[in-house]
């Protein structure tokens, strides 16, 4: 196990050299001019090569890249050009949020498609029609959608939870409840809708295997069956959803932090590659990418305990 | 605004109408001890050198303190600086200053301090730094300094009272600690539990010299880009101030809050390549006038702004003083008269413009439109948002849709976004012997009475030569909740912090 995380890691960093090497010579590519959106209107052109100057872009990009992979080894990851803050303690305080809300909405969301899943594939009828439904209904409505609905009627009209903004665990343990409510709701719905899907359809599938109904001409209880049985041979598939789902909610918490206000990465990384700030943008890939790798670790390791024939 | 944003305003602005029948007030946490602002934005840097206008402004003045300030009417006021006076020809600026001011880290104000910040604002390379290029301060005494110019600055005052004159301690100046802290003399303290990027918290400076400007307890500006997270935050009582747009005026007017309309901005075209560098046809008046005469500004005041605003032909706001009635009517519409303009010109069939694309679609297609029935066809050239100004700088236009801050700016700051040969928005360099003239005058006499005589002058060049052709004027949108109330600064996106005071509501 342990030969098969240090590989998963290797590959993991080797994966991370490549994409942030990737991103910094696309953004130099890309990159507008970044002296001439800091100082606006009103500077002269000479005022502009000055400050493209102090931030060192007249100088080549091999240097300037082996000098920012240098610092990034060391676990420097530089100043943003925009706000002047510490690139690393600006990601410190800002991936709690995003990783907060996108970790409660998958797991909200994983349960509530795993019962909405198996009521669906188990019961049939009404209830699968229905889940079925609101699959498709999930998917038309998008999250911001929801977002504005919720937040319309349970912050403004009925002022339940607070319409924007973020509270820390440590400063109000309520507040930090109430002010993760919306959001992870307005997640949720797409979520939920397609996930639900896709493990009712591995419930399907596991439940006409004829392991299946050998299991049931034993006279093993229904219960046992689904749960200790079917459940863990459809894990795998809805486990590789959800945990694409939660990548892909990491870019999707963008438009939920907007409405939200909220202070997380999303909006950060928004923000910072439309004014081309540089180190900003890469400080958010290296982060993003380490957590996708953890995340699809972490993956492969209970699809391993769940079906011992991936560990070979 | 994009798609996007328009489906969510509607969605916001559908959902709060069927919420109104739920009969349940809005949630009210505001306080009169704490002012709570939603911002658009927060400062890059907290050095005075790199300070800015508009949406920054409330942010620095919350904790330094200018030399002199503006009042919401656009006279000037003594704040550090107690009284002043001009030499000859405005040569120099010589100024008393106040005693007893103490900075928060317990440095005393005092003459030194006021140049070692006028010296690091003209070195500092911050987005103003120009308005002060070639000045230099004398220490005359203790409390007194003596600001010489190189050359006319008939508008010193007004960028001593707005950017270049942010009073930082001796202490921190040039130190990189203080482009993240600012350390300052002004009416609130910065606290640290503020967050950047989230939110900036201010506290009550008790020792500050002027009790009557510090009206709060506490200050707490929170960021939020969003125009629908701002209107939800307003309706819902987490902010007792914020600025909205035309898409969301209508529900927060109707949800009772206070709107203060305020015309800061133009939108317009700017006509950039007066000599044919990039676009031939556009070095022929009688092309650049055929334009002028195919706006229905009306019409795109009413598509583009619900009709918010004020429709003008100027580049020069009443404020300056430069404004002439008669030149509104000036290119009324007249496609007919564009036509034969256009034939006079050599383009009997039209001709085909490149132009940068706007980013609002309605904008686009109502003006694609008006152009079009002259003769005139544009080509809307896709440019990524934060490439479009640039792009515009770099001369790969020569006409584009702008939106400028001066509909309510000095003559002098007016002249140096648009005729002066270094104007940020004469960026082929165009001369004219008109305007040559009249900088002339004005470096000679730079007195108010004769700069606002030379910029009427030059205002009638700009028009009736269509270098610049304004749309209208428009409002920013700012809105207070029942408990603050605030008065509008003139050519500021948003008030002065000083105009914020509690209602007792």
């Amino acid at each position: 196990m342990l030969r098969f995380i240090a590989k998963r890691l290797t590959s993991g960093f080797l994966l991370l050299l490549v994409i942030s090497t990737l991103t910094y010579f696309l953004l130099f590519f890309s990159s507008s001019s970044v002296a001439r959106n800091l100082l606006g209107d009103s500077a002269t052109s000479a005022q502009v090569v000055a400050k493209a100057h102090e931030l060192g872009l007249d100088r080549p990009l091999l240097p300037r890249y082996f000098e920012w992979l240098g610092h990034a080894l060391t676990g420097d990851l530089g100043i943003s050009w925009y706000s002047n803050q510490p690139i690393v303690s600006s990601l410190a305080s800002r991936l709690p949020v995003t990783m907060t809300i996108v970790l409660f909405a998958i797991l909200l969301a994983s349960t509530l498609a795993t019962v909405l899943g198996m009521l669906a594939a188990v019961k049939g009828g009404w209830i699968d029609r229905l889940v079925q439904f609101l699959a498709i209904a999930g998917f038309a409505v998008p999250n911001f959608v929801v977002a504005i609905i919720l937040v319309t009627v349970f912050a403004i009209n009925i002022a339940v939870f607070p319409a924007t903004g973020w509270v820390n665990l440590s400063d109000e343990p309520r507040g930090w409840f109430l002010s993760l409510v919306l959001p992870v709701a307005a997640l949720v719905v797409s979520t939920v809708a397609s996930a639900a899907q896709q493990i009712r359809s591995a419930f399907k599938d596991v439940l006409s295997r004829d392991w299946v109904r050998t299991l049931r001409s034993r006279g093993i209880r229904n219960n046992e069956i689904l749960f200790k049985h079917v459940l863990r041979s459809a894990a795998p598939s809805g486990l590789t959803v959800l945990s694409l789902q939660f990548v892909g909610m990491l870019g999707g918490s963008v438009i939920i932090e907007k409405i939200f206000a909220l202070p997380g990465i999303g909006q950060l990384a928004v923000d910072s590659t439309t004014q081309g700030d540089t180190p900003v943008v890469m400080g958010i890939v290296v982060y993003s990418v380490i957590v996708v790798i953890l995340v699809n670790l972490v993956v492969d390791l209970v699809n391993g305990w769940l079906n011992p024939k991936v560990r070979v | 605004m994009n798609l996007s944003k328009r489906v969510a305003a509607a969605i916001s602005i559908a959902a709060l109408g069927l919420g109104a029948f739920s009969g349940v007030p809005a949630a009210n946490a505001a306080s009169q001890t704490t002012l709570t602002i939603g911002s658009i934005i927060e400062p890059k840097s907290w050095d005075p050198t790199q300070a800015d206008l508009g949406h920054m402004a409330p942010l620095y003045q919350s904790v330094y303190d200018t030399l002199v300030t503006r009042t919401p009417a656009g006279t000037y006021a003594p704040n550090l600086a107690t009284k002043w006076s001009f030499g000859p020809g405005s040569s120099w600026l010589q100024m008393d200053l106040r005693k007893g001011v103490k900075f928060t880290d317990g440095t005393t104000f005092d003459a030194k301090v006021a140049k070692a910040n006028l010296d690091a604002f003209v070195a500092g390379n911050g987005p103003y730094s120009a308005t002060l290029a070639g000045v230099t301060t004398d220490v005359v005494s203790d409390y007194t300094i003596k600001i010489k110019l190189l050359k006319a600055n008939p508008d010193i005052l007004y960028y001593l009272a707005t950017t270049d004159s942010y009073m930082a301690s001796p202490k921190s100046i040039g130190t990189a600690g203080l482009k993240t802290v600012p350390v300052g003399s002004g009416p609130y303290v910065y606290d640290k539990s503020s967050v950047p990027g989230s939110q900036l918290v201010f506290t009550a400076n008790a020792k500050y010299w002027d009790k009557s400007k510090v009206k709060f307890k506490k200050i707490v500006f929170k960021l939020m880009t969003d125009v629908t997270a701002r209107l939800n935050a307003l309706l819902s009582g987490q902010i007792d101030a914020t600025i909205l747009d035309a898409n969301t005026y209508a529900t927060a007017k109707g949800r009772g809050m206070t709107d203060y309309l305020n015309n800061v901005d133009w939108q317009g075209i700017m006509i950039l390549d007066r000599d044919g560098a990039l676009s031939k046809p556009l070095s022929d008046v009688r092309v650049r006038q055929a334009i002028g005469y195919s706006l229905d500004r009306a019409a795109l005041l009413k598509a583009v702004q619900k009709g918010f605003g004020t429709v003008t032909q100027q580049p020069f706001g009443k404020a300056s003083g430069a404004q002439d009635s008669a030149l509104e009517n000036y290119y009324s519409l007249d496609n007919a008269k564009a036509k034969s303009l256009l034939a006079a010109a050599g383009y009997p069939d039209g001709l085909t413009l490149d132009m940068p694309a706007w980013p609002d679609p309605t904008m686009r297609a109502v003006l694609g439109d008006q152009l079009a029935a002259s003769g005139i066809k544009v080509n809307w050239v896709s440019v990524p948002g934060p490439e479009y100004r640039n792009q515009l700088k770099a001369k790969k236009f020569a006409i584009a849709v702008y939106q400028l801050g001066l509909a309510n700016a000095t003559a002098w700051v007016t002249i140096n976004f648009t005729a002066a040969p270094e104007a940020s928005w004469n960026v082929f360099g165009s001369k004219d012997q008109v305007i040559s003239q009249a900088l002339g005058s004005i470096n000679v006499n730079p007195s108010e009475k004769n700069v606002s005589a030379q910029a009427a002058k030059i205002n009638a060049f700009l028009v009736k030569n269509a270098w610049f052709l304004p749309f209208y004027q428009m409002p920013q949108m700012f809105f207070t909740n029942s408990h603050v109330k605030t008065v509008n600064s003139i050519a500021n996106a948003v008030p002065y912090i000083y105009n914020y005071a509690p209602t007792g509501k």
